[in-house]
């Protein structure tokens, strides 16, 4: 799927919701809410290409896939919160747009923690190493 | 990608109002009320499969 039939369709939703806004605010935040989750669904379609190909240099290079696996669930977590923060900013709640970016940020540095824990690994090896 | 969808939604939400206006102008809060409700719940109904199809997406892609 090309770029322009995802513009016009963000900008045709947008003129909608802004009609619908005066009378019948919250179906123009479902409205809005349909049409960015319509157009993540038909992005990522196309994004597991994407994984493949870095999937594909990544064990060419021979680094261990669990950090990719860690990666992919990073990005994953930020992808969901901020669509989720956006449709609450949206919808007039920043506090709670700003509480889920805070949840997605602690999520994300616990998912990352393994990664703490290798460097760790290697930093302690090397000071043995020379000592 | 179905974009009868959108049009979907805006064209409830469009009749909704106008059903809505109708009961308010001959003094039916309370109808008008659940009119809206009503629009609400179909139109929420209308969107759950597809937030339900995008996360499960995003759980098969990022490996949850």
């Amino acid at each position: 799927m090309s770029v322009i039939p995802i513009c016009m369709l963000a900008v045709t939703a947008a003129v909608l919701a802004l009609t619908l806004r005066q009378k019948n605010g919250e179906i123009a935040l479902l409205l809005t809410v349909a049409c960015a989750v319509m157009l993540l669904a038909e992005v990522l379609g196309s994004a597991s290409e994407i994984i493949q190909t870095v999937r594909g240099i990544v064990s060419a290079s021979g680094v261990s896939t669990g950090y990719l696996a860690i990666l992919l669930k990073v990005i994953g977590i930020c992808l969901l919160t901020e669509f989720t923060a956006n449709t609450c900013r949206d919808a007039g709640s920043s506090a709670l747009a700003s509480n889920v970016t805070l949840a997605g940020k602690l999520m994300a540095t616990a998912a990352a923690l393994p990664l703490y824990a290798d460097i760790l690994n290697v930093v302690t090896a090397l000071l043995t190493k020379r000592m | 990608m179905d974009v009868e969808l959108i049009f979907k939604i805006a064209a409830i939400g469009i009749i909704v109002a106008v059903l809505c206006q109708l009961l308010m102008r001959s003094g039916r809060e309370e109808q008008a009320m659940l009119t809206s409700l009503a629009g609400l719940i179909v139109v929420l109904g209308l969107i759950v499969g597809q937030i339900s199809s995008l996360f499960s997406t995003i759980k098969r892609l990022f490996g949850f």
